[in-house]
Protein backbone atom coordinates (compact mmCIF):
# COMPACT_ATOMS: atom_id res chain seq x y z
CA UNK A 1 0.00 0.00 0.00
CA UNK A 2 1.57 3.59 -1.30
CA UNK A 3 1.31 6.49 1.45
CA UNK A 4 -1.54 8.04 -0.56
CA UNK A 5 -3.59 4.72 0.00
CA UNK A 6 -3.09 4.39 3.58
CA UNK A 7 -4.07 8.33 4.01
CA UNK A 8 -7.28 7.64 1.66
CA UNK A 9 -8.04 4.69 4.27
CA UNK A 10 -7.24 7.33 7.06
CA UNK A 11 -9.91 9.40 5.74
CA UNK A 12 -12.51 7.43 4.94
CA UNK A 13 -12.66 5.86 7.79
CA UNK A 14 -14.62 9.17 8.64
CA UNK A 15 -17.53 7.58 8.19
CA UNK A 16 -21.14 6.35 9.34
CA UNK A 17 -21.17 3.80 11.33
CA UNK A 18 -24.00 1.81 10.81
CA UNK A 19 -25.73 2.80 7.41
CA UNK A 20 -28.75 1.20 8.37
CA UNK A 21 -29.84 4.62 10.04
CA UNK A 22 -29.35 6.71 6.15
CA UNK A 23 -33.48 6.03 5.64
CA UNK A 24 -34.66 8.25 8.72
CA UNK A 25 -32.00 10.52 8.33
CA UNK A 26 -32.81 10.85 4.25
CA UNK A 27 -36.52 11.43 5.15
CA UNK A 28 -35.43 13.49 7.96
CA UNK A 29 -33.47 15.92 5.54
CA UNK A 30 -35.42 15.63 2.55
CA UNK A 31 -37.90 17.50 4.71
CA UNK A 32 -35.61 20.71 4.65
CA UNK A 33 -36.35 20.88 0.93
CA UNK A 34 -39.46 22.75 2.06
CA UNK A 35 -37.31 25.09 4.10
CA UNK A 36 -34.89 25.22 1.51
CA UNK A 37 -37.23 26.35 -0.48
CA UNK A 38 -38.02 29.55 1.40
CA UNK A 39 -34.33 30.42 1.88
CA UNK A 40 -33.73 30.50 -1.78
CA UNK A 41 -36.59 33.62 -1.73
CA UNK A 42 -34.81 34.98 1.70
CA UNK A 43 -33.02 37.68 -0.03
CA UNK A 44 -35.30 38.63 -2.64
CA UNK A 45 -38.31 39.25 0.56
CA UNK A 46 -35.54 41.60 2.46
CA UNK A 47 -35.13 43.49 -0.90
CA UNK A 48 -38.78 44.28 -1.70
CA UNK A 49 -38.73 45.04 2.10
CA UNK A 50 -36.30 47.88 1.75
CA UNK A 51 -38.35 48.61 -1.64
CA UNK A 52 -41.32 48.92 0.65
CA UNK A 53 -40.09 51.02 3.34
CA UNK A 54 -38.38 53.63 1.22
CA UNK A 55 -41.47 54.13 -0.75
CA UNK A 56 -43.93 54.66 2.69
CA UNK A 57 -41.10 56.85 4.00
CA UNK A 58 -41.27 58.98 0.08
CA UNK A 59 -45.36 58.70 0.60
CA UNK A 60 -45.02 59.50 4.09
CA UNK A 61 -43.41 62.67 3.08
CA UNK A 62 -45.59 63.64 -0.11
CA UNK A 63 -49.23 62.89 2.47
CA UNK A 64 -47.07 64.96 5.46
CA UNK A 65 -47.06 67.91 2.77
CA UNK A 66 -49.85 67.51 1.54
CA UNK A 67 -51.66 67.65 5.16
CA UNK A 68 -49.82 70.84 5.77
CA UNK A 69 -51.50 72.19 2.78
CA UNK A 70 -47.63 73.03 1.78
CA UNK A 71 -48.21 73.55 -1.96
CA UNK A 72 -45.20 75.29 -3.76
CA UNK A 73 -43.32 74.51 -6.65
CA UNK A 74 -40.15 74.61 -5.10
CA UNK A 75 -41.49 71.85 -2.85
CA UNK A 76 -42.24 69.28 -5.76
CA UNK A 77 -39.00 70.17 -7.39
CA UNK A 78 -37.09 68.89 -3.81
CA UNK A 79 -38.99 66.03 -3.30
CA UNK A 80 -38.89 65.43 -7.64
CA UNK A 81 -35.41 65.67 -7.12
CA UNK A 82 -34.96 63.10 -3.79
CA UNK A 83 -37.41 60.48 -5.46
CA UNK A 84 -35.51 60.71 -8.19
CA UNK A 85 -31.98 59.85 -6.35
CA UNK A 86 -33.35 57.33 -4.16
CA UNK A 87 -35.09 55.44 -6.99
CA UNK A 88 -31.98 55.70 -8.96
CA UNK A 89 -29.63 54.64 -6.67
CA UNK A 90 -31.73 51.61 -5.36
CA UNK A 91 -32.06 50.54 -8.77
CA UNK A 92 -28.08 50.66 -9.19
CA UNK A 93 -27.96 48.97 -6.23
CA UNK A 94 -30.02 46.35 -5.94
CA UNK A 95 -28.28 45.32 -9.81
CA UNK A 96 -25.25 45.34 -8.61
CA UNK A 97 -25.24 44.02 -5.03
CA UNK A 98 -23.19 41.15 -4.60
CA UNK A 99 -25.67 37.86 -4.75
CA UNK A 100 -23.91 34.73 -3.64
CA UNK A 101 -26.93 32.70 -5.42
CA UNK A 102 -26.38 34.14 -8.53
CA UNK A 103 -23.56 32.41 -9.02
CA UNK A 104 -23.29 29.26 -11.15
CA UNK A 105 -21.84 27.07 -8.70
CA UNK A 106 -22.14 24.39 -11.53
CA UNK A 107 -18.75 25.89 -13.09
CA UNK A 108 -14.70 25.03 -13.01
CA UNK A 109 -13.21 26.90 -10.15
CA UNK A 110 -11.29 29.42 -11.92
CA UNK A 111 -14.57 30.25 -14.11
CA UNK A 112 -16.36 30.12 -11.00
CA UNK A 113 -13.60 32.46 -9.24
CA UNK A 114 -13.48 34.73 -12.39
CA UNK A 115 -17.04 35.60 -12.47
CA UNK A 116 -17.02 36.16 -8.31
CA UNK A 117 -14.50 38.44 -7.93
CA UNK A 118 -16.29 40.56 -10.97
CA UNK A 119 -19.72 40.54 -9.10
CA UNK A 120 -17.56 41.32 -6.02
CA UNK A 121 -15.69 44.24 -7.51
CA UNK A 122 -19.15 45.79 -8.55
CA UNK A 123 -20.55 45.72 -5.49
CA UNK A 124 -17.78 47.65 -4.05
CA UNK A 125 -18.53 50.35 -6.96
CA UNK A 126 -21.77 51.47 -5.55
CA UNK A 127 -20.25 52.43 -2.28
CA UNK A 128 -17.87 54.94 -4.93
CA UNK A 129 -19.78 57.71 -7.13
CA UNK A 130 -23.14 56.50 -7.36
CA UNK A 131 -23.89 56.87 -3.73
CA UNK A 132 -21.99 60.35 -3.38
CA UNK A 133 -24.45 61.49 -5.95
CA UNK A 134 -27.17 60.04 -3.78
CA UNK A 135 -26.35 61.59 -0.94
CA UNK A 136 -26.18 64.90 -3.00
CA UNK A 137 -29.15 64.31 -4.28
CA UNK A 138 -30.37 64.22 -1.19
CA UNK A 139 -28.92 67.34 0.33
CA UNK A 140 -29.66 69.18 -2.89
CA UNK A 141 -33.66 67.82 -2.65
CA UNK A 142 -34.08 68.73 0.92
CA UNK A 143 -32.50 72.62 0.34
CA UNK A 144 -35.21 73.08 -2.56
CA UNK A 145 -38.13 71.70 -0.34
CA UNK A 146 -37.38 73.58 2.43
CA UNK A 147 -37.27 76.95 -0.30
CA UNK A 148 -41.19 76.23 -0.17
CA UNK A 149 -41.61 75.55 3.86
CA UNK A 150 -42.76 79.35 4.46
CA UNK A 151 -41.02 80.13 7.53
CA UNK A 152 -42.58 82.30 10.74
CA UNK A 153 -40.95 85.18 11.92
CA UNK A 154 -40.39 83.37 15.51
CA UNK A 155 -38.64 80.14 14.18
CA UNK A 156 -35.29 79.27 13.91
CA UNK A 157 -33.37 81.12 10.63
CA UNK A 158 -33.79 79.45 7.50
CA UNK A 159 -29.97 79.55 6.81
CA UNK A 160 -29.83 77.30 9.68
CA UNK A 161 -32.20 75.15 8.95
CA UNK A 162 -30.56 74.05 5.75
CA UNK A 163 -27.08 73.96 7.53
CA UNK A 164 -28.51 71.63 9.65
CA UNK A 165 -30.06 69.24 7.26
CA UNK A 166 -27.83 69.20 4.95
CA UNK A 167 -24.86 68.40 7.41
CA UNK A 168 -27.41 65.88 9.24
CA UNK A 169 -27.50 63.80 5.59
CA UNK A 170 -23.60 64.53 4.75
CA UNK A 171 -22.50 62.87 7.95
CA UNK A 172 -24.88 60.26 7.76
CA UNK A 173 -24.00 59.30 4.32
CA UNK A 174 -20.40 59.68 5.56
CA UNK A 175 -20.85 57.45 8.44
CA UNK A 176 -22.75 54.55 6.19
CA UNK A 177 -19.71 55.30 3.55
CA UNK A 178 -17.44 54.59 6.27
CA UNK A 179 -18.87 51.15 7.26
CA UNK A 180 -19.02 50.13 4.37
CA UNK A 181 -15.88 50.73 3.41
CA UNK A 182 -14.42 48.74 6.84
CA UNK A 183 -16.81 46.01 5.61
CA UNK A 184 -15.25 45.63 2.30
CA UNK A 185 -11.61 46.13 3.69
CA UNK A 186 -12.11 43.51 6.38
CA UNK A 187 -14.56 40.78 4.56
CA UNK A 188 -14.22 41.62 0.57
CA UNK A 189 -10.72 42.06 -0.10
CA UNK A 190 -9.23 39.11 1.74
CA UNK A 191 -12.33 37.01 -0.53
CA UNK A 192 -11.22 38.70 -4.06
CA UNK A 193 -7.44 37.86 -2.91
CA UNK A 194 -8.09 34.15 -2.68
CA UNK A 195 -9.91 33.86 -5.72
CA UNK A 196 -7.35 36.12 -7.75
CA UNK A 197 -4.98 33.17 -6.90
CA UNK A 198 -7.41 30.50 -8.49
CA UNK A 199 -8.78 33.17 -11.61
CA UNK A 200 -4.87 33.30 -12.60
CA UNK A 201 -4.50 29.36 -13.09
CA UNK A 202 -6.72 28.98 -15.98
CA UNK B 1 -37.00 20.43 -14.53
CA UNK B 2 -39.93 19.55 -12.81
CA UNK B 3 -40.21 19.65 -9.15
CA UNK B 4 -40.48 15.94 -8.83
CA UNK B 5 -37.48 15.16 -10.54
CA UNK B 6 -35.25 17.77 -8.55
CA UNK B 7 -36.22 16.28 -5.96
CA UNK B 8 -35.73 12.80 -6.76
CA UNK B 9 -32.20 14.41 -8.18
CA UNK B 10 -31.66 16.02 -5.00
CA UNK B 11 -32.75 12.73 -2.94
CA UNK B 12 -29.77 10.82 -5.46
CA UNK B 13 -27.22 13.14 -4.58
CA UNK B 14 -28.06 13.63 -0.95
CA UNK B 15 -27.43 9.84 -0.19
CA UNK B 16 -24.61 8.85 -2.63
CA UNK B 17 -22.82 12.16 -1.99
CA UNK B 18 -23.66 13.81 1.69
CA UNK B 19 -20.43 12.08 3.46
CA UNK B 20 -18.22 12.64 0.67
CA UNK B 21 -19.06 16.27 0.46
CA UNK B 22 -18.72 16.17 4.77
CA UNK B 23 -15.72 14.89 4.38
CA UNK B 24 -14.27 17.13 2.24
CA UNK B 25 -16.08 20.34 4.71
CA UNK B 26 -13.78 18.95 7.37
CA UNK B 27 -10.67 18.27 5.29
CA UNK B 28 -11.06 22.44 4.38
CA UNK B 29 -12.12 23.77 7.83
CA UNK B 30 -11.79 21.20 10.68
CA UNK B 31 -13.57 22.96 13.34
CA UNK B 32 -16.69 21.14 13.98
CA UNK B 33 -19.31 24.08 13.72
CA UNK B 34 -17.89 25.49 10.59
CA UNK B 35 -17.92 22.16 8.85
CA UNK B 36 -21.62 22.54 9.32
CA UNK B 37 -22.00 25.76 8.46
CA UNK B 38 -20.73 24.83 5.41
CA UNK B 39 -21.87 21.27 4.11
CA UNK B 40 -25.47 22.77 4.89
CA UNK B 41 -24.51 26.34 2.28
CA UNK B 42 -23.34 23.49 -0.26
CA UNK B 43 -26.63 21.33 0.22
CA UNK B 44 -28.42 24.75 -0.25
CA UNK B 45 -26.31 25.46 -3.36
CA UNK B 46 -26.84 21.94 -4.66
CA UNK B 47 -30.53 22.42 -4.44
CA UNK B 48 -30.52 25.90 -6.12
CA UNK B 49 -28.30 24.41 -8.68
CA UNK B 50 -30.15 21.64 -9.53
CA UNK B 51 -32.29 22.93 -12.90
CA UNK B 52 -28.40 23.69 -14.31
CA UNK B 53 -27.92 20.07 -14.44
CA UNK B 54 -27.82 19.09 -17.65
CA UNK B 55 -26.05 15.53 -17.38
CA UNK B 56 -22.75 17.08 -19.96
CA UNK B 57 -20.67 15.80 -16.71
CA UNK B 58 -21.10 12.82 -14.02
CA UNK B 59 -24.00 13.76 -11.03
CA UNK B 60 -20.64 13.29 -9.22
CA UNK B 61 -18.18 15.52 -10.83
CA UNK B 62 -21.45 18.23 -11.11
CA UNK B 63 -21.87 17.75 -7.48
CA UNK B 64 -18.41 17.79 -6.10
CA UNK B 65 -17.81 21.37 -8.64
CA UNK B 66 -20.72 22.77 -6.46
CA UNK B 67 -18.90 21.50 -3.25
CA UNK B 68 -15.87 23.19 -4.12
CA UNK B 69 -17.34 26.66 -5.39
CA UNK B 70 -19.41 27.23 -2.27
CA UNK B 71 -16.37 26.13 -0.15
CA UNK B 72 -13.71 28.92 -1.83
CA UNK B 73 -16.45 31.26 -1.24
CA UNK B 74 -17.47 30.42 1.83
CA UNK B 75 -16.56 33.22 4.48
CA UNK B 76 -16.78 32.27 8.02
CA UNK B 77 -16.99 36.40 9.29
CA UNK B 78 -20.22 36.94 7.27
CA UNK B 79 -23.06 34.35 8.24
CA UNK B 80 -26.40 35.64 8.32
CA UNK B 81 -28.56 33.09 7.60
CA UNK B 82 -30.84 31.42 9.47
CA UNK B 83 -29.43 27.80 10.64
CA UNK B 84 -31.01 24.85 9.96
CA UNK B 85 -30.12 21.86 11.60
CA UNK B 86 -29.07 19.00 9.23
CA UNK B 87 -28.96 15.32 10.42
CA UNK B 88 -26.55 14.79 7.60
CA UNK B 89 -23.95 16.34 10.18
CA UNK B 90 -24.52 13.97 13.11
CA UNK B 91 -22.19 11.19 11.45
CA UNK B 92 -21.54 8.50 14.39
CA UNK B 93 -17.67 8.71 13.62
CA UNK B 94 -15.63 5.72 14.89
CA UNK B 95 -18.79 4.04 16.42
CA UNK B 96 -17.76 0.52 14.30
CA UNK B 97 -14.80 0.27 16.44
CA UNK B 98 -15.83 -2.13 19.84
CA UNK B 99 -12.00 -1.84 20.83
CA UNK B 100 -11.79 1.17 22.31
CA UNK B 101 -7.85 1.52 22.14
CA UNK B 102 -8.82 0.78 18.05
CA UNK B 103 -11.29 3.92 18.52
CA UNK B 104 -8.47 6.03 20.11
CA UNK B 105 -5.89 5.42 17.51
CA UNK B 106 -8.13 5.72 14.32
CA UNK B 107 -9.36 9.09 16.10
CA UNK B 108 -5.77 10.32 16.71
CA UNK B 109 -5.10 9.43 13.26
CA UNK B 110 -7.59 11.39 11.15
CA UNK B 111 -7.44 14.62 13.85
CA UNK B 112 -3.70 14.41 12.32
CA UNK B 113 -4.51 14.16 8.73
CA UNK B 114 -7.86 17.42 9.10
CA UNK B 115 -5.19 19.25 10.82
CA UNK B 116 -2.35 18.99 8.41
CA UNK B 117 -4.61 19.57 5.57
CA UNK B 118 -6.26 22.49 7.36
CA UNK B 119 -2.84 23.72 7.21
CA UNK B 120 -2.69 24.08 3.01
CA UNK B 121 -3.60 26.78 0.91
CA UNK B 122 -6.97 26.74 0.02
CA UNK B 123 -7.09 25.39 -3.42
CA UNK B 124 -4.88 22.34 -2.11
CA UNK B 125 -7.01 21.43 0.44
CA UNK B 126 -9.24 20.85 -1.49
CA UNK B 127 -7.68 18.93 -4.41
CA UNK B 128 -6.32 17.06 -1.40
CA UNK B 129 -9.96 16.10 -0.63
CA UNK B 130 -10.76 15.08 -3.70
CA UNK B 131 -7.79 12.59 -4.31
CA UNK B 132 -8.61 11.65 -1.07
CA UNK B 133 -12.28 10.76 -1.66
CA UNK B 134 -10.68 8.99 -5.33
CA UNK B 135 -11.30 11.30 -7.64
CA UNK B 136 -8.86 11.03 -10.55
CA UNK B 137 -6.50 13.66 -11.92
CA UNK B 138 -8.74 14.00 -15.00
CA UNK B 139 -11.84 14.66 -12.84
CA UNK B 140 -10.05 16.86 -10.34
CA UNK B 141 -8.92 18.74 -13.42
CA UNK B 142 -12.30 19.27 -14.78
CA UNK B 143 -13.54 20.43 -11.23
CA UNK B 144 -11.05 22.90 -10.49
CA UNK B 145 -10.66 24.17 -14.25
CA UNK B 146 -6.95 23.35 -14.27
CA UNK B 147 -4.39 20.90 -16.93
CA UNK B 148 -4.52 17.33 -15.39
CA UNK B 149 -0.89 17.76 -15.75
CA UNK B 150 -1.17 20.81 -13.72
CA UNK B 151 -2.98 18.49 -11.40
CA UNK B 152 -0.28 16.23 -11.07
CA UNK B 153 1.95 18.62 -10.14
CA UNK B 154 0.32 19.94 -7.41
CA UNK B 155 -0.33 16.90 -5.90
CA UNK B 156 3.13 15.92 -5.63
CA UNK B 157 3.94 19.06 -4.03
CA UNK B 158 1.10 18.79 -1.72
CA UNK B 159 1.64 15.34 -0.68
CA UNK B 160 5.62 16.37 0.14
CA UNK B 161 3.59 19.10 2.21
CA UNK B 162 0.97 17.03 4.14
CA UNK B 163 3.60 14.44 4.99
CA UNK B 164 5.62 16.60 6.70
CA UNK B 165 3.01 18.25 8.56
CA UNK B 166 1.61 14.50 9.33
CA UNK B 167 5.57 13.97 11.01
CA UNK B 168 4.94 17.31 13.08
CA UNK B 169 1.92 15.89 14.57
CA UNK B 170 2.81 12.34 15.08
CA UNK B 171 5.47 13.57 16.99
CA UNK B 172 4.18 16.04 19.29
Amino acid sequence: MNELDFLRKVWEENTIADSSQDAPVLKENMSMVKKLKSFDHFQKVINSLKIFIITILLASIVISLNFLGIDSVEIYIGISIIFAGTISFMLYYLRNQFYSSKLDYTQSSTRFAKDAIAQLRRQNNIFGLPFILFILSMIVGINVLFLGIPSEPQSVSPLFMHITFSSFIALSGLFGYRVRRWRIRKEIYPLIADLSQLENQE
Amino acid sequence: MSIKTKEELFEEVYTEYRLRIYRICYGYIYEKEQVEDLFQEIMINIWNSLDKFKGDSSIGTWTYKVAVNTALLYNRNTKQYKKIRWAATEINTFAAFSNPTDKIQMESRLNHLGKSISELEKQDRLIISLILEGQTYEQVAEIVGITTNYVGVKVTRIKKQLYEFLKKYDNE
